[in-house]
């Protein structure tokens, strides 16, 4: 019995007391969680932020409840310290079994580089780096993760301000409250109720790419470290489900790109824009299949001794279900309207290998076929087996210009059909896909150097009626893994494109080492809402089969 | 749904905005007049707070690592990779390089070896070089090797030459070049000093690492992001520790003590935040945070050796020598801070490369004839290429 208690008395307290880690680059604007290595990673003095890791703090949720807010919450506190000057940061929440631990920088914090450790019950973190910046706004989003719709407000009236949704679309000429955090630091203290009051940070709000006017900029009143904007719908916004929405601070740098809806009258978002052949399914939810024919051309003369254009064809088919939602977002299915531009940041190499957050269903994945026919005209038919049963991507063939490689590729211009057999959740189907000529990009070759402070400005011809012509690409950011990405859409009709700077600002500069960066500029076309064939299965409500094609070339942003 | 979209609300904006019940106007003073029904407040008994709210992670059946031609997200986001082209070792007869035992000679490179293509090769000591296949002269490569006659022999890849001999005034053990390839610094076990060589006019400078910290010989040199600091280890049983050299005034400023005996290997993580030291004597892993230089993890791993990172920064792999049975690739989360697998080697692996894209991983065995290729992104073992004897030196060239 002795030894039992023993071995309780030293067991026990070893367990409790397990020391507090921050996991290494996981300090972001608890609204934006952009990267550190992106523009936007820096934390804002007098912005909430986020500190995410393990042991940080008690299990349960915790808030704090009363002003003046302490620097110290259930045992928590954090100091933020470059060279010998040392500020506590305050924190107000604490989540996820101490595995999350919110805070207020001090308007007061250092900046530049900084070090963040975490000290709870009196057991001290290691100590994790961030970098403090004047201003870095961040909109809190729907999902909470940066991306899709954003938490704004509808002013209809003293007593109605319902949140922006698919089902409550502002209007144009409508007055919006957006919230966010890290507009700049405040010159009382942080710790209790801030004034109303504009700050003196230089803010910008752009509406599917329209700069807005903007009423109000500064601490929400009452909501210590939050800030609202106060903006009015531009009158000649894009109209769209999910119109994106970003904020520009000290002329610099982007927020996170948000999105709202906005119909002529304020009327539920019916998805009418044609920026895919989905959006209008996924918006209503169900069970849906997409059957994709990619080619990519990709000229490769960045850190590469000669030019090499890559050629690259692959197959897809994603199926689905999808549940229908006020916030439903799908970065693959909620482009944006035509004419506007949004960017994704994210911890990851997305060029390279990770996925853009938030593509998977809200439902399931449903299985269908494990084999797949792609047939030509030629006659000639490739018969490919996805490595991952339901969604994967199965290349067909590749051509490399320069190289003793055998040309594989197929998809030339003409009829295709694809043929699945039948799986768990799908009945096998057969459908036709047409491969149009491809665009002509006209001035691929011209583009790099990219100043993203001057926007880039891409042309192309041979686009026919129906087609979605969209620009995209960005940065990963290799030592830091981080990524920004940009995507566009183009005007029906249009034969030219520029992605704005404040768009570009969201994503990092390519690195002077060709190694530690990768940047990338695409431009393709895909057939829009009703241009794309269609087809049947035993276990969806809908089929949509497109072709995809993608011209893209290795760049230099600086 | 309202409950919902209170309970977000209270959650992402709120929670972190407080105190709660203070906030009965919270528009008050803007150009608006306040909303009444302003958001509840979640009360202790509420789910989960906003991180439940993300989009759950990706499960293995829905996103699997991706093969080299996969395409990592569906719709109009896909932005196909370029293929890397044929992988060199795809048969055995394709790895017919001449491999020399070499000494204990990490070699370095410059300028920088570019990603496409790229394989293994290696040189060897007594100028001794191997045979590599057709190259493309754009890509000449030079590869600065510690010659254990006293000297630092400079080779070029394409043609395969030599370049030049710099004599030392001592023995070298291992030479480091700085990320951008201008400066090298050349170490030895035999004296107090480095050697530090300028890239481009190959002149030598010699600085006394003797200091109010003691005699430094020095095992291993890491330099940081900036190229600002070199991190140098110190080979010592009773006074183990990492120097830390200014590269501006060629002194060392301070050390990170704490760490084991004969540490082996320093390496910087790529965006410079921290600095893993392997100590073979006990048996040791230290990791640094570079900007307070404080410790923050230490692992048990047995006789570690090389430590290289994953280009992003995401896995430390480090090569774990057993004494008398093949050793192992430790891999850890860098991030985290854990340790993920084990990945089997040859006998004593020692240096440990990882491919520009991070998609092909080799070790050298020092007491095996072959060398061993893992998979970086599964962290799985791949095959063993035989060798002609031990190799000791590796890296990658252009080709």
């Amino acid at each position: 019995m002795r030894l039992l208690l023993a071995i309780c008395v030293f067991v026990i307290p070893a367990i409790s007391i397990a020391q507090p880690k921050i996991y290494q680059r996981r300090i972001a604007n608890s609204a934006s969680f952009a990267a550190a290595g992106l523009p936007a990673g820096g934390i804002a003095r007098g912005s909430i932020f986020s500190i995410i890791g393990e042991n940080l703090g008690p299990a349960g949720l915790i808030i704090a409840n009363n002003y003046p807010v302490g620097t110290t919450l259930s045992g928590v506190s954090i100091t933020v310290t470059r060279g010998q000057t040392t500020v506590d940061a305050l924190p107000i929440a604490i989540a996820n079994n101490g595995g999350v631990v919110n805070a207020i920088m001090p308007s007061n914090a250092p900046l530049g580089p900084v070090s963040v450790q975490v000290t709870y019950n009196s057991i001290k973190s290691n100590p994790v780096p961030a970098t403090i910046v004047n201003s870095s706004f961040g909109i809190y989003a729907a999902n909470a993760g940066g991306f899709g719709p954003g938490i704004l407000q509808n002013f209809v009236s003293a007593a109605s301000t319902p949140i922006n949704t698919l089902t409550q679309p502002a209007k144009p000429g409508q007055a919006v409250v957006l919230w966010g955090t890290g507009l700049g630091p405040i010159t009382g203290p942080d710790n209790v109720t801030p004034p109303a009051g504009n700050l003196p940070t230089p803010v910008k709000i752009f509406v599917g790419g329209v700069s807005a006017q903007v009423s109000y900029s500064g601490r929400a009143p009452g909501y210590a470290g939050s800030d609202v904007l106060v903006f009015s719908v531009p009158s000649n916004a894009p109209l769209g489900c999910w119109v994106p929405v970003y904020v520009f601070t000290d002329n610099a740098i982007t927020s996170n790109v948000v999105t709202m809806a906005i119909t002529a009258d304020g009327s539920p978002c019916a998805s009418s824009d044609t920026s895919h052949a989905l959006s209008q399914t996924f918006a209503t939810g169900g069970r849906f299949g997409l059957v994709q024919l990619f080619r990519s051309s990709i000229r490769e003369d960045i850190g590469t001794s000669r030019t090499y254009d890559v050629v690259t064809d692959g197959v897809q088919i994603d199926l689905r279900s999808e549940s229908a939602g006020l916030f439903s977002y799908n970065p693959a299915f909620s482009l944006p309207p035509p004419g506007a531009c949004t960017v994704y940041t994210v911890a990851g190499n997305v060029l390279d290998r990770d996925p853009v957050p938030g593509v998977t269903p809200t439902g399931a994945y449903l299985k269908g076929g494990t084999s797949i026919t792609v047939s030509g005209q030629a006659g000639g038919a490739k018969i490919v087996t996805p490595s991952r049963n339901p969604q994967s991507y199965s290349q067909l063939g590749s051509k490399i210009t320069g190289s003793a490689l055998a040309d594989t590729t197929m998809l030339s211009p003409g009829n295709y059909t694809v043929t699945t057999t039948a799986g768990a959740d799908v009945g096998g189907f057969t459908t036709s896909v047409t491969v149009p000529s491809p665009l002509t990009w006209t001035n691929r070759d011209q583009i790099s150097p990219i100043i993203r402070t001057q926007g880039l400005t891409v042309s192309w011809s041979g686009v026919t009626d129906g087609q979605v012509v969209f620009v995209t690409g960005g940065v990963t950011d290799v030592p830091t893994n981080s990524s920004g990405v940009f995507y566009c859409v183009a005007p029906a009709g249009a034969t030219s494109f520029t992605v704005p700077p404040e768009i570009l600002a969201a994503i990092p500069a390519t690195r002077s080492l060709t190694l530690q960066s990768r940047s990338l500029v695409y431009l393709g076309m895909a057939p829009g809402a009703g241009s794309a064939a269609t087809f049947t299965a035993q276990g969806i409500a809908t089929g949509i089969a497109m072709p995809v094609y993608m011209s893209g070339k290795t760049v230099i942003f600086k | 749904m309202k409950n919902k979209l209170l309970l977000f609300i209270a959650l992402a904006v709120i929670s972190g905005i407080i105190p709660c019940h203070a906030q009965s106007n919270p528009t008050a003073g803007l150009p608006l007049p306040p909303p009444d029904d302003f958001p509840d407040i979640p009360s202790p008994d509420d789910p989960p707070p906003m991180f439940d709210d993300f989009p759950p992670p990706l499960t293995p059946d829905e996103f699997d690592f991706p093969d080299p031609w996969d395409i990592p997200f569906p719709g109009p986001f896909d932005i196909p990779d370029i293929p890397d082209l044929p992988d060199p070792f795809s048969s055995p007869s394709d790895f017919d390089l001449e491999l020399p035992v070499l000494g204990h000679s990490p070699v370095a490179f410059t300028p920088e070896p570019l990603p496409l293509p790229f394989f293994p090769s290696f040189a060897g000591t007594n100028g001794t070089t191997s045979q590599v296949r057709a190259c493309d002269p754009a890509r000449d490569t030079r590869i600065f090797l510690p010659d254990q006659r006293g000297q630092v022999d400079v080779l070029g890849t394409c043609p395969q030459r030599n370049l030049r001999t710099i004599p030392l005034h001592f023995q070298p053990n291992g030479v480091r070049a700085d990320r951008a390839g201008a400066v090298l610094i050349v170490t030895s076990l035999d004296s107090p000093e480095v050697a530090i060589i300028d890239a481009e006019t190959y002149t030598v400078s010699y600085v006394s690492l003797s200091s109010s910290f003691g005699d430094i010989f020095a095992s291993s040199v890491a330099f940081s992001a900036d190229g600002s600091l070199a991190y140098i280890a110190n080979h010592s049983a009773s006074k183990p520790f990492v120097a830390i050299f200014d590269m501006a005034s060629r002194r060392v400023t301070t050390t990170l003590t704490g760490i084991g005996p004969f540490p082996s290997k320093v390496a910087v993580s790529p965006d410079g935040t921290m600095l893993w030291v392997s100590c073979r004597g006990d048996g040791t892993l230290h990791v640094f945070d570079t900007r307070t230089n404080a410790k923050i993890a230490m692992f048990n791993v047995i006789r570690p050796l090389g430590i290289t990172f994953n280009p992003t920064g995401t896995r430390a792999f480090v090569a774990a020598a057993n004494d008398f049975a093949p050793g192992t690739i430790e891999v850890f989360d860098a991030e985290k801070l854990t340790r993920i697998t084990s990945i089997p080697t040859g006998f004593v692996p020692q240096t440990i490369l990882i491919s520009p894209t991070g998609r092909h991983g080799f070790v050298n065995n020092l007491n095996s004839s072959f060398i061993t290729q893992f998979d970086p992104v599964r962290l799985t073992f791949v095959r063993n290429i035989n060798t002609k004897a031990a190799v000791s030196g590796m890296g990658f060239i252009r080709r």
